[in-house]
């Protein structure tokens, strides 16, 4: 086996087309790699940048009235992950900027795609994007030329009668088309590695070689396939016809009608709906700034009573900041009822996809690639519930302080001292291992590795049953 | 040229691959129309649903007109009858209205908003100005409308339709015996690839204009001819390196790999790269310039002294000095000096605006730089423009709510220099302000 492994890499190499192929393929994807690395470098460091530039600002506010201060808000801005060099996945159609600020939870905004005119269907050309469209279309054509070039130049019955079983032989060509992108994907992955000078971390480790047990598998299934399908139509170029109408339906076609399908079965409110819907519960609940409603009342006769008092004016702290932070938590209720429901449809659809991937595991690769870089919607979604969280502490902190700080209910020009603006702790966002959003993935990998079995079954049955006398 | 056609027909006809691939094409066209006529429906009925909205929320306040209120129950501090108030329930919306032909290309329209509540503190840079909900992951993957199948899935059409042309003849040796019947090698390849050039302009034309026939509202006034051009010119970008590559190339298998080859570098390689570049070069901002222009470049105005604002005020509406009720003594009125910061702060928020714009129009520059080399990027753009669906006519769109908030604020700090009391018929005037800026 490893003898045919060694010919088809010595054959390739007497070439000098195939030779010239794959250095422009490996210059492309070290390019790509260095490119994708200084992006995502800059990217990092704008985005560090502006959270400090922020901070400084919440830091030099000055005296201020906290429910002013909750006004002013803080921002949060999502990261880039190292691995966003090697797959960009949403990062780009996704908002970067989440605003926190009192009375609301806001959505992430101004993504990428929103500041330019169009530049690419396929977005940037990241590592991703080579390894996911163009190596497979080169294991397709080496594989084709490889099997083909054999029957049209009669080496096959050669072969055969030295006593060269056929199915070792193409299981050869399949390992040494294989192993070549598989290296191909090493270097790549090597190089984005150097180029990112950063350590690597068990996390990164893990992911590393989880991306790269992915892709190899992928790389497996289309080089087996391919095969199978030359083994099977050895005349003209039906095989190779076949073969890229599949490039054509898995990597083009399929994801956007799995992604309509999706869309279609799992339908997200519109904008206009969604807001209403909160309003509306909303306004149920009590308004900060509203003295006549019911749920005020009940609040305020329950303060009254606790501190024996016939009056909010009589109240030894400020009643506003309690009201505020009343409707801060039932405003909280309501976000988790619209915003849960929300998460939860678009995960829902995530699953749809993955489910869908049956009939196409370049999805499943899609979907594991975004997934271990930290690029893919879970991720996204992560992000955003964790900056929620903190602008539930963050507003409390500011109400408390309106209540207790000092002031008297009413006293809206009342100002916190900037050591009590100082001592909130900034929002740090800290990208998850992949070992907790594992689950996350795992339809992927049951789909990926059912088609790794079934690909090798085709390819081992086809080419056990096919004997000298069709050849 | 009735043989050749008919040859071609046989050609076409005798190879099973090649119908189904037409059919499929064919399915992925009506699919693609389908997609961008529910999409201009959908938005068409969000913003039939927002009108009625607002016009519900003006409604109510003309209401409290009538019965003489002066607010919502349970907000003592609202007073219709200040200007402040009345332009605010006066509630103005400012639509990007979809044009019809954006069945035909739903271009970047996923990424931006389309419909905004214009207030006297509006920028065009507002969170709330943004797409509709939808799925990342799913917009990453891009929408199947009809640009995706004519400029992505045509030229692999056309790669299923000629690969075999001359390839065949070279791969049977039939190119010696071809010169000695034929008069030219290079125009007998011309003429056939044209023949499928001209069946795939029938398909084209079939495509567009029968659907425009069929959905109502639809006319060749609204750029139907224009957005033909743009894919017909497309398809010949095509067709002449499709036989750029036939001229060049061995047999079968070298057509197809070369011509698939050439698919990916210009519809995959160069518009990833230029991506790339335009990343490296100029980053998305992440808007701070407007996050600090709304923290500290808002703080700094409101600590300026009072006479200073005052005299910035009348300085942006020079006017406002003349104002009878404005004149500047220790009598003047808090609504006036607020309106007057509010009015300095508008003027300061526009130019951070405007200083956004530029700086996207330059990114828009720089991508615009690179057609000459990047041309399926700039086929994109220019359907997006007659579309509408582009980046270019959302700034335009941004623009227009600049301007829209301006004209709010401009209008109600006059009204409130000249201490206005304002009663239903004015209240109608403020409603009114906006309409005729609508887009479309």
């Amino acid at each position: 086996m490893i003898r045919i492994i060694i010919n088809e890499w010595k054959g390739w190499w007497r070439t000098g087309q195939f030779r010239s192929l794959i250095a422009f393929l490996v210059l492309i994807l070290i390019l790509v790699a260095y490119f994708g690395v200084q992006d995502v470098k800059s990217r990092q460091a704008l985005v560090s940048q502006s959270k400090q530039e922020v901070r400084k600002q919440w830091e030099n506010m000055g005296p201020s009235n906290p429910h002013g201060a909750a006004h002013y808000g803080s921002y949060a801005f999502k990261p880039i992950t190292p691995l966003s060099a090697l797959d960009e996945g949403v990062n780009l159609t996704a908002g970067r900027v989440l605003r926190l600020e009192g009375h609301v939870q806001n959505e992430t905004t101004h993504s990428s795609q929103s500041q330019s005119t169009f530049i690419s269907y396929f977005g940037p050309l990241k590592a991703s994007l080579v390894l996911q469209i163009v190596l497979p279309l080169l294991i397709i054509f080496l594989l084709y030329y490889s099997i083909q070039s054999e029957y049209e130049q009669g080496r096959i019955r050669l072969l055969m009668v030295q006593g060269v079983a056929y199915s070792k032989l193409i299981m050869g060509k399949v390992l040494s088309v294989w192993a070549l992108a598989f290296l191909t994907l090493l270097i790549t992955l090597t190089v984005q590695w150097i180029t990112l000078g950063q350590a690597l971390n068990p996390d990164l480790m893990l992911r590393s070689g989880l991306i790269i047990a992915a892709y190899a598998g992928f790389y497996w299934i289309i080089s087996a396939i391919t095969a199978t399908l030359c083994s099977r139509w050895t005349q003209g170029a039906s095989a190779l016809t076949i073969m890229l109408a599949l490039w054509v339906i898995w990597l083009i076609f399929l994801p956007k009608i799995s992604s309509w399908y999706v869309q279609e079965q799992t339908v997200l409110p519109s904008r206009e709906e969604f807001k209403t819907a909160m309003r509306e519960d909303r306004s149920k609940g009590l308004d900060g700034h509203n003295p006549t409603d019911e749920r005020e009342k009940a609040l305020k006769d329950s303060v009254l009573t606790a501190y024996g008092v016939v009056s909010v004016d009589s109240l030894p702290i400020n009643y506003d900041g309690l009201v505020m932070q009343a409707d801060e938590e039932y405003g909280n209720k309501v976000w988790d009822k619209h915003f849960g429901e929300l998460f939860d449809t678009m995960q829902r659809q995530k699953a749809s996809m993955q489910y869908l991937s049956f009939i196409n595991p370049f999805g499943a690769l899609q979907s594991l690639s975004m997934g271990i870089c930290g690029t893919d919607q879970w991720s996204h979604l992560h992000f955003q519930q964790e900056a929620e969280a903190y602008r539930r502490v963050f507003i409390k902190a500011l109400n408390d302080e309106h209540a207790y700080g000092g002031s008297k209910t009413g006293d809206w020009s009342w100002k916190a001292e900037q050591a009590f603006f100082n001592d909130i702790k900034d929002f740090h966002y800290q990208t998850p291992e992949y070992a907790k959003a594992a689950d996350v993935y795992t339809t992927d990998w049951v789909i990926l590795i059912l088609w790794l079995f079934l690909s090798t079954l085709l390819l081992g049955s086809v080419t056990r049953n096919t004997r000298s006398v069709e050849l | 040229m009735k043989k050749l056609i008919y040859f071609e027909w046989l050609h076409f006809s005798r190879n099973t691959a090649r119908p189904i691939a037409i059919l499929l094409f064919l399915l992925a066209s009506l699919f693609g129309c389908y997609n961008g006529f529910k999409s201009y429906q959908e938005r068409t009925n969000e913003i039939e649903a927002i009108d009625n909205r607002k016009w519900e929320t003006i409604a109510e306040a003309e209401g409290w007109f009538d019965e003489g209120k002066t607010g919502p129950a349970g907000r003592p501090w609202v007073d219709i009858n200040t200007p402040f108030w009345s332009m605010w329930y006066a509630t103005h919306y400012l639509i990007q209205e979809p044009k019809s032909i954006m069945i035909f290309n739903l271009g970047q329209s996923e990424h931006f908003g389309y419909y905004k509540r214009v207030t006297m503190w509006t920028t065009a840079f507002d969170d709330d100005l943004t797409a509709e909900i939808s799925n990342p992951e799913l917009v990453q993957l891009g929408s199947l409308d009809f640009t995706f199948v004519w400029f992505y899935l045509m030229p692999l059409l056309l790669i299923v339709l000629t690969y075999s042309t001359k390839g065949l003849e070279q791969d049977l040796g039939f190119i010696p015996l071809l010169k000695v019947q034929i008069p030219s090698l290079h125009i007998w390849l011309l003429q056939r690839i044209l023949t499928t050039g001209f069946g795939l302009l029938i398909l084209l034309s079939a495509l567009i204009f029968i659907p425009a026939l069929l959905i109502s509202g639809l006319s060749f006034s609204n750029g139907l001819i224009n957005i033909w051009s743009v894919y017909g010119l497309y398809l010949v970008l095509w067709l002449a390196l499709v036989y750029l590559i036939m001229r060049f190339s061995k047999g079968q298998a070298d057509q197809a790999l070369k011509m698939i080859g050439i698919w990916l570098v210009f519809t995959v390689a160069i518009p990833g790269l230029v991506n790339q570049y335009v990343l490296l070069k100029k980053p998305a901002s992440l808007m701070m310039d407007m996050i600090e222009a709304g923290r500290e470049g808002q703080a700094e105005i409101y600590d300026r002294p009072e006479d200073e604002i005052l005299i910035e005020a009348q300085r942006i509406i020079p006017g406002l000095s003349k104002l009878e009720a404005a004149q500047y003594d220790s009598l003047m009125k808090q609504p006036m000096i607020n309106g007057a910061y509010r009015l300095v702060l508008t003027e300061y928020m526009s130019k951070i605006s405007d200083a956004i714009i530029k700086e996207q129009l330059a990114r828009n520059q720089m991508i615009a730089s690179s057609y000459w080399f990047n041309p399926v990027t700039g086929f994109h753009n220019w359907a997006n423009n007659l579309t509408q669906t582009g980046h270019t006519s959302n700034l335009d769109f941004r623009r227009n709510i600049k301007k829209g908030g301006e004209a709010l604020q401009y209008r109600l700090v006059v009204d409130e220099w000249k201490d206005k009391k304002v009663d239903k018929a004015s209240f109608e005037t403020y409603v009114q302000l906006l309409e005729p800026q609508k887009h479309e």
